[in-house]
């Protein structure tokens, strides 16, 4: 007779083997030294953790009561009340919120992604530093925190992550963000900026100055990041350890419109950040950034592992990776539970619109993103996606 | 296989919103509480030891059952159970991150309650922590099967809670079992190492 496998003689051990299969696992056992040892191994480590499960419990189980059903549901009345008026934050606003800011990190991270594809003639013009990264389109990957990480566990891994974050990259800004008229921001330098015609609300115009990002990757820790998260397949290049990578922002300019004021100090270290005072529809502009890292790292291979980490297969991230441009892409991970997007032409482009998915508003608030001409644009407000769109097209 | 991807993307991303996105009814939601509140807050008080955290997280489950119930609502009580078990060993990881907490609390804990062996309750303190510190370092859901099972779940009802085929049921708790001893071993080789 075939041995039974070592779930069966689990789940003989357990009492709960199908009535047909008890008999005949049971017979085996007792004719097979081989089994029988086996069965002994699960039936002591069953003992043994069941004593040590126990511990759990105690005394105090018994005689606490926990607040009553109706208590519960005061407290959840409560906390409802407070994310709704949490919710009543622009999206934006929202999305450059502390809650967010190591996911933004993690974008940092994925631009260094980007760096992929690196052909090697390229690579000798580069020299020991590459430079080559910028934004010339966006592609998005729609994924299912729960699905990837479980209930909970995207709120945990930011956690963990804005821990790694704070020890491997710094920020240096090159200024503190200031309002500024619609003068100066026409005479930068560094971008022509572009405002949009006839909408409706007193403007405001705030320049965010450069800021470079450095990132020193510490790959051991990296990997016991991943490893914490349920992560156990994914391949890192072991080139990435030490490695210094240089992120290069250039100045954001931002145009508000309607009925807001722009809040500057809660600029402050928190480059891209949009914060006003009120409903608004907000336009940010900035010319692509710019991504520097070692030469002869397998930014292919990084990439494959980013996508695995949003939940695809081995196979299905290097298929992916293959019909994708990284040295022109960014690649947007967004939490299809929080959001949801379609793909539309703006500005004469291919652009995004994002919306939130669980939105309590009476209307429905927008991000829109687009790539033109190495500048990337987003425009955030309330109201419908072709509002949006006309906003954009308007852009002189 | 990208193509099934994108197109799984192109659906969740499409303009109707599933089912689990709508609010669960009050009188729904105030049934559940009555039903599950006590014994979602002794699931997750076994896992993380504390009652005031264990109600915390319990009201974030049942925040959560409110805003995004499971499709089939002849599943709560499963849902409930997965959610909880979810919760508690992401608090049981989080805590990792603070060692020294257990220590503490067990400290204050035994000051608190001044019982007649301290010795005993230290030393069922100390095994506390240990597992609980195993079950933050293992993959979660053999975590959340092995937790699931020795709070008395059947394999049938494991199968349902974690939704695995029941036929599988054996062979991962198995798996998980080996595991946890393997990492209880190290730990309490760890600890017996001369420093």
């Amino acid at each position: 007779m075939r041995h039974p496998s070592e779930g069966q003689l689990m789940t003989y051990a357990d009492d709960a083997l199908a009535a047909g299969d008890v008999e005949r696992v049971r017979r085996h056992v007792q004719s097979c030294d081989r089994c029988a040892r086996v069965l002994m191994v699960l039936t002591d480590r069953r003992a043994s953790i069941a004593s040590r499960m126990q511990s759990l419990s105690d005394a105090s189980q018994v005689a606490h009561r926990p607040v009553s059903p109706q208590a519960a549901r005061r407290r959840l009345g409560a906390l409802e009340a407070q994310e709704s008026r949490e919710a009543g934050m622009p999206l934006l606003k929202t999305w450059f919120s502390k809650r967010y800011r190591p996911a933004w990190a993690a974008l940092v991270i994925v631009m260094v992604l980007g760096l992929s594809l690196l052909s090697p003639p390229v690579r000798a013009l580069a020299g020991n530093f590459l430079n080559l990264f910028r934004v010339q389109k966006i592609e998005v990957v729609a994924f299912d925190p729960v699905a990837v990480l479980g209930e909970g566990g995207f709120e945990s891994a930011m956690s963990s992550l804005e821990t790694v974050m704070d020890e491997q990259v710094t920020v240096s800004l090159s200024g503190e963000p200031q309002t500024v008229d619609e003068g100066t921001l026409r005479g930068l330098s560094s971008i022509r900026v572009r405002l949009p015609q006839g909408i409706e609300g007193e403007p405001h115009y705030v320049l965010q100055p450069a800021a470079a990002i450095s990132v020193q990757v510490d790959l051991p820790r990296i990997q016991a990041l991943l490893l914490e998260l349920g992560y156990e397949d994914v391949d890192l290049p072991e080139s990435l350890d030490g490695a210094d990578v240089a992120v290069a922002l250039n100045p954001l300019v931002v145009a508000a419109y309607g009925m807001c004021e722009p809040n500057t100090e809660a600029w402050a270290g928190a480059h891209g950040t949009s914060d006003f005072d009120g409903p608004c529809t907000v336009l940010m502009q900035m010319r692509s950034p710019t991504v520097s890292g070692p030469a002869g790292l397998d930014v292919d291979q990084l990439g494959q592992a980013y996508l695995q980490l949003l939940g695809m297969s081995a196979g299905e991230a290097q298929r992916f990776s293959e019909h994708l441009d990284w040295t022109a892409t960014l690649v947007l991970p967004l939490p299809r539970t929080e959001v949801s997007y379609d793909e539309l032409t703006v500005d004469g482009v291919t652009g995004v619109l994002i919306r939130p998915t669980h939105n309590r508003l009476p209307e429905d608030e927008y991000v829109l993103m687009w790539v033109k001409d190495d500048i990337v644009y987003g425009l955030s407000g309330i109201g419908s996606g072709t509002a949006a769109v006309q906003i954009a097209n308007s852009l002189d | 296989m990208t193509t099934t991807w994108r197109r799984t993307i192109a659906t969740a991303a499409g303009t109707g919103a599933p089912a689990s996105d709508q609010y669960l009814a009050e009188e729904l939601l105030q049934e559940a509480l009555e039903q599950h509140w006590a014994r979602v807050c002794r699931t997750l008080y076994h896992l993380v030891g504390d009652w005031s955290e264990a109600e915390d997280l319990a009201i974030e489950v049942f925040l959560r059952l409110h805003h995004h119930p499971p499709r089939d609502l002849e599943r709560v009580s499963a849902w409930l159970y997965r959610v909880a078990s979810n919760a508690g060993l992401n608090a049981l990881r989080a805590r990792k991150r603070r060692q020294s907490y257990e220590t503490a609390a067990g400290q204050w804990t035994l000051q608190q309650q001044d019982p007649i062996d301290p010795v005993t309750e230290l030393e069922r303190r100390q095994d506390q922590a240990q597992v609980r510190a195993v079950l933050a370092a293992m993959r979660p859901r053999q975590a959340q099967l092995l937790f699931l099972r020795y709070l008395g779940l059947s394999y049938a009802e494991l199968a349902r809670v974690l939704e695995m085929a029941p036929g599988s049921v054996g062979t991962m708790l198995a798996r998980a079992e080996r595991a946890f001893e393997r990492r209880y071993r190290a730990v309490e080789d760890k600890d017996a190492t001369p420093k």
